[in-house]
């Protein structure tokens, strides 16, 4: 049967079973030499304090020895010998000897102490034959008159002596007299009192039952114990496990102090076999206990790091909630800032056309629904154009807000007031049954709007064409009322401005009209519908033409003839005016250049401002114009009204420099019309200042005109400009004209606009004339 | 005449009697009513050393704040110590005294180590013995002169000491316990040199080292010192008198004040003041006067 292979598991099993087993190997081997080790050093430590308390001891008996030296030399035994030696008597003088060495005797044995206790039991005077003279001990003198003499065994060291009530050291220190041993002073230590102090001092253990220190003497028997004294059984155990014995010589090796300690007081300190044991076997639950911990702490530290990743995600995901929460609440307003953008205009604040259409479809909605009627006027302002022109568009801008705040204020909240861009406004006013009253709306809307405006130091009148379309009878779709509200307006502003006027459905046909005249337009040049007429201008002295206008002429042939004042304007709203002017002047010096005119002879261009919105192409062009037509630059003259000037921008600044750089002449034209201040002609080059044919006209009738001429020529000669007065038709007004010495003049009295041919012609007739 | 010159005599005559009267009169209320007790003394061995202490001095000085008086110590010599006692001298004649000369009284007693003699006890009252005493033989060492072994009995050896100075030299001091004539010497036929009566009793042995005679007199407490203080240079001989006393000498007439100190040194006996001084001056005298201070 094969034998199932052994799981990985019961393979753990063992290798842990091994690694146990070496553990408390090395656990007893580590234990046992750290305890021999320590056992070492516990002996070490006691024989280096048994050395030291040896010398203590030794120190204390040598120092008991000269005391007793002292003694036996001292001067009243001296003076007992030499008394003696005189051969006093003990009753006549010699006992008064003795009695001084009796009382320094007695001195030592009270003086000399060691803890309270006296080290000296007794001291004797003796003879050198033994007998004792003298012996004092702690009662006083003793009687010595029948002591047993006693003639010291050794002198000058210490000995022991048995007594019945224990052993003593003995020292007999010599008495010299003479130069011989006369007898000795014999002083008995008090063994039990004093080495026994001093052998408890020794004790590193202090006072410790199983630890014992004795004085040995060199027969092996014990002198002093701090206890209980075996000697015998303590050598035979010191050799045992844990006791330890130390032995150190005393006085010159008479003694051995001993200091035994037993294997109990040791195993207090040292670790015995059992205890490694019992350590041994704790270490298995506790090696357990430990892989138990281990485990615990692998799974903690899983938990740990799964509770700060959660944490950290939380972390993660709160930022992140944070920052979606400001994008949502930044795209919230964003869009509800595009939405608002979308939805109504920024300059106005009013409702665009997007969200007019939608309102108007809205109330179209309930219109049908209620049966009601909605009024759709379309506004348009009559001369906000010439005030962009002339103030700029910051101007327009302002008037474009006091015009929707007015619009605003005279209408219902119900209604909508919206701007659907440039100068046109549209208001939707949704009517009740049988209550449309847009002829009352139109015209407090039109009241209001002719008020005048105040922007800056400058006043406007602007006033506004409005055109009104009504559901369902001026259609029923919203883009189809707002054309028709816009095709009534045109027909209010083509009956005079300022009006407005109801939608008719006869209204389309004009409507039409102005479609097919722009798109004619856009193919006049290419179909060579646009020819140019020139109108001489003359010297009102002499008579002489010194220059021509050109003037631009449409003929289409779908349209038939239309004059500028209708498609000059489509052109400039259609951006068309780049093209037709650039061909009027490339065609004009082309013409003139081709006739046979003197080099002073003039041909003088209007200029729309909308040309001034690209100056270099417009100075390439004129610098092409001359280059193509062979005219000297002094031979071009271009026309510009004022409200070319005033918007002050740098480039036509330059522009207009640029011109006067290379010699083409300038001139105002139309002086007089606009609003611009007068400064520009100290700023510009002109050359010419032409007199807007209005106030031509009425020299004759309004003396307000004739001296605002007087005035216009006055100024213009001033500042060194020649007056071209438009408009001549009658010989009064040259008259007048020339009184005031305006030099030159132009109009019918002249000539009409006439052909290059006829032009040529007349030139040629009037140089016969002034000739 | 006459009558002038008695009355110029007499009048210092009652004068000297009325002191004198005055004198005797100064017991121990006038000792307490002057609060001061005066202490003639002569600087003698250790009794009274001259360097302010001794035995006697403190034994005054304890006596005198037992009365409550300040004590006062009067400095005197032996010429003259009766005199500053009594008002009148006295000095040695055979076994009696004979007095001369007069002078103011000084003092109220005498301590400084007294031999009650008899020729002194007419003369003056002593307190009970306050100290024992004898007179010894002295020699220097190099003397040939052999000290005496003892016999057991006082009289013979007393008798042996004085054989040794049969044609030697003695120092002694007249008038006071080395006066020879105490001691009957001039039976000895001894060279008696009596010593300047300046000289006092502490300067005999310097005197004997320095040879002014083979031996001297000396009382014990003294020989006591000196053979301390000159170990190996002198030898005592043996004795030339029998046991003395030494005590306090007062006036005959201040009877109360001699009870006072005697019901003193009763006390410091029994509460040991009176030892404890004995053993600081003289430590070795117990061993020699055993039964004095054995009765005390």
């Amino acid at each position: 049967m094969k034998r199932p292979a052994q799981s990985s598991g019961y393979r753990a099993i063992q290798i842990v079973g091994v690694l146990i087993g070496l553990y408390l190997a090395t656990l007893v081997g580590v234990a046992y030499v750290g305890q021999a080790r320590f056992h070492d050093a516990l002996v070490e430590q006691e024989r280096l304090s048994i050395e030291k308390h040896a010398s203590t001891i030794d120190f204390f008996l040598a120092t008991q020895q000269a005391a007793i030296d002292e003694l036996a030399q001292s001067r009243t035994v001296h003076t007992f010998l030499a008394n003696r030696d005189l051969g006093m008597s003990m009753r006549y003088g010699l006992r008064a000897s003795l009695s001084a060495i009796s009382r320094d005797f007695r001195h030592t044995l009270d003086t000399k102490k060691l803890s309270e206790t006296p080290i000296f039991e007794r001291v004797a005077f003796v003879e050198d034959d033994g007998k004792v003279l003298l012996e004092v001990d702690a009662n006083g003198e003793v009687e010595t008159a029948h002591a047993t003499p006693r003639r010291p065994a050794q002198v000058g060291v210490i000995e022991v002596e048995s007594r019945p009530a224990g052993n003593n050291l003995v020292y007999s220190a010599p008495v010299l007299h003479k130069q011989r041993t006369v007898g000795y002073v014999v002083a008995e230590i008090a063994v039990a009192g004093v080495l026994q102090a001093l052998l408890a001092e020794s004790s590193p253990h202090g006072s410790h039952a199983a630890h014992h220190n004795a004085l040995v003497g060199t027969d092996d028997k014990v002198i002093v114990a701090s206890s209980d004294f075996d000697w015998t059984d303590w050598r035979s155990q010191a050799g045992g496990f844990g006791s330890m014995l130390v032995t150190e010589p005393v006085a010159n090796g008479l003694f051995l102090l001993v200091s035994f300690t037993e294997a109990d007081v040791l195993q207090g300190i040292l670790t015995s076999p059992f205890f490694l044991g019992a350590l041994a076997l704790v270490s298995v639950p506790l090696l357990f206990g430990v892989a138990h911990l281990l485990r615990l702490s692998n799974h903690n530290l899983m938990l740990l790091a799964r509770f700060q990743a959660t944490r950290q995600q939380r972390m993660i995901l709160r930022k992140q909630n944070e920052r979606l929460q400001r994008e949502i609440d930044k795209r919230f307003e964003s869009e509800k800032k595009l939405a608002h953008q979308a939805n109504y205009d920024q300059l106005t604040g009013l409702p665009n056309r997007s969200l007019a259409l939608d309102r108007l479809a809205q109330a179209i909605k309930w219109a049908r629904r209620e049966g009601g009627s909605v009024q759709v006027l379309f506004l348009d302002l009559d001369r906000f154009k010439q005030v962009n022109d002339s103030l700029g568009h910051a101007a327009g801008d302002e008037l474009l807000r006091e015009a929707a705040q007015r619009l605003r204020g005279k209408m219902r909240d119900s209604d909508t007031v919206s701007r659907l861009g440039g100068d046109e406004f549209l208001v939707i006013c949704p009517e009740t049954p049988g209550s449309a009253n847009w002829e009352h709306c139109a015209r407090d809307l039109l009241k209001t709007l002719s008020l005048p405006f105040y922007i800056g130091d400058h006043e406007f009148f602007v006033g506004a064409s409005i055109g009104v379309a009504s559901f369902p009878d001026g259609g029923t779709e919203p883009q189809r009322l707002l054309k028709n509200a816009d095709i009534a307006m045109y027909a209010a502003k083509d009956k005079g401005r300022n009006r407005y006027c109801f939608y008719d459905p006869s209204m389309d046909a004009a409507a039409v009209d102005a479609m097919r005249l722009e798109n004619n337009l856009r193919h006049a040049l290419a179909r060579s519908e646009m020819h140019l007429q020139f109108q001489p201008i003359v010297d009102l002295s002499s008579g002489r033409a010194v220059a021509a206008e050109a003037l631009l002429r449409w003929s289409s042939s779908e349209l038939g003839d239309i004059p500028p004042d209708r498609f000059i304007p489509v052109a400039e709203e259609t951006g068309m005016i780049h093209e037709i002017g650039e061909w009027v002047l490339m065609e004009a010096c082309r013409q003139v250049g081709a006739m046979n005119v003197d080099r002073d002879f003039r041909v003088a261009v209007n200029l729309s401002t909308k040309q001034f919105s690209r100056p270099a192409r417009l100075l390439d062009c004129v610098l092409a114009a001359l280059r193509a037509s062979g005219l000297m630059p002094s031979q071009l003259e271009l026309e510009i009204t004022e409200s070319v000037l005033i918007d002050d921008r740098p480039e036509i600044s330059d522009f207009i420099k640029q011109l006067d750089r290379i010699g083409v002449r300038l001139s105002i034209d139309d002086f007089g019309t606009g609003y611009s201040a007068l400064n520009y002609l100290q700023r510009f080059p002109f050359d010419t200042l032409k007199i807007d044919r209005s106030f031509t006209r009425e020299i004759n009738d309004s003396e307000a005109s004739s001296s605002l001429i007087r005035a216009i020529i006055a100024m213009a000669h001033a500042l060194g400009l020649e007056v071209i007065a438009e408009g001549i038709e009658h010989r009064s007004q040259a008259g007048f004209l020339l009184v005031q010495h305006c030099e030159f003049g132009q109009g019918y009295l002249y000539s009409r606009p006439v052909t290059a041919a006829a032009l040529n012609d007349y030139l040629l007739g009037n140089e016969a004339k002034t000739a | 005449m006459y009558q002038s010159i008695l009355r110029t005599l007499l009048a210092p005559c009652l004068a000297l009697i009325f002191c004198v009267g005055s004198a005797v009169a100064h017991d121990l209320d006038e000792v307490r009513a002057a609060g001061v007790l005066r202490h003639l003394g002569i600087p003698y061995a250790n009794f009274v050393t001259g360097a302010g202490d001794g035995l006697d001095v403190e034994l005054m000085k304890g006596f005198a704040d037992h009365l409550g008086v300040r004590y006062e110590f009067v400095p005197t010599s032996w010429d003259k110590v009766f005199g500053d006692l009594t008002g009148q001298n006295a000095r040695r004649n055979g076994d009696h005294a004979e007095r001369f000369g007069d002078g103011p009284i000084r003092g109220d007693l005498v301590a400084n180590g007294m031999t009650v003699l008899g020729w002194r006890q007419q003369v003056v009252a002593f307190s009970q013995p306050t100290f024992p005493s004898g007179v010894w033989l002295l020699a220097r060492a190099e003397s040939a002169l052999t000290p005496i072994q003892p016999s057991g009995a006082l009289d013979a050896d007393i008798v042996e000491t004085k054989s040794r100075l049969d044609g030697n030299s003695v120092l002694a001091l007249a008038n006071t316990c080395l006066d020879p004539g105490l001691y009957r010497l001039e039976s000895t036929r001894a060279d008696i040199r009596l010593a300047p009566k300046e000289r006092k009793l502490n300067e005999m042995v310097p005197a004997l080292l320095n040879r002014d005679a083979e031996t001297t007199l000396l009382d014990v407490p003294d020989a006591l010192i000196a053979l301390e203080r000159w170990p190996g240079q002198i030898k005592v001989l043996g004795p030339i008198s029998d046991e003395q006393r030494m005590a306090v000498a007062f006036r005959p007439d201040t009877p109360k004040l001699r009870a006072a100190f005697n019901a003193y040194l009763q006390q410091v006996r029994s509460d040991g003041t009176y030892q404890r001084l004995v053993r600081k001056y003289y430590p070795a005298v117990f061993d020699y006067f055993p039964e004095f201070f054995a009765s005390n």
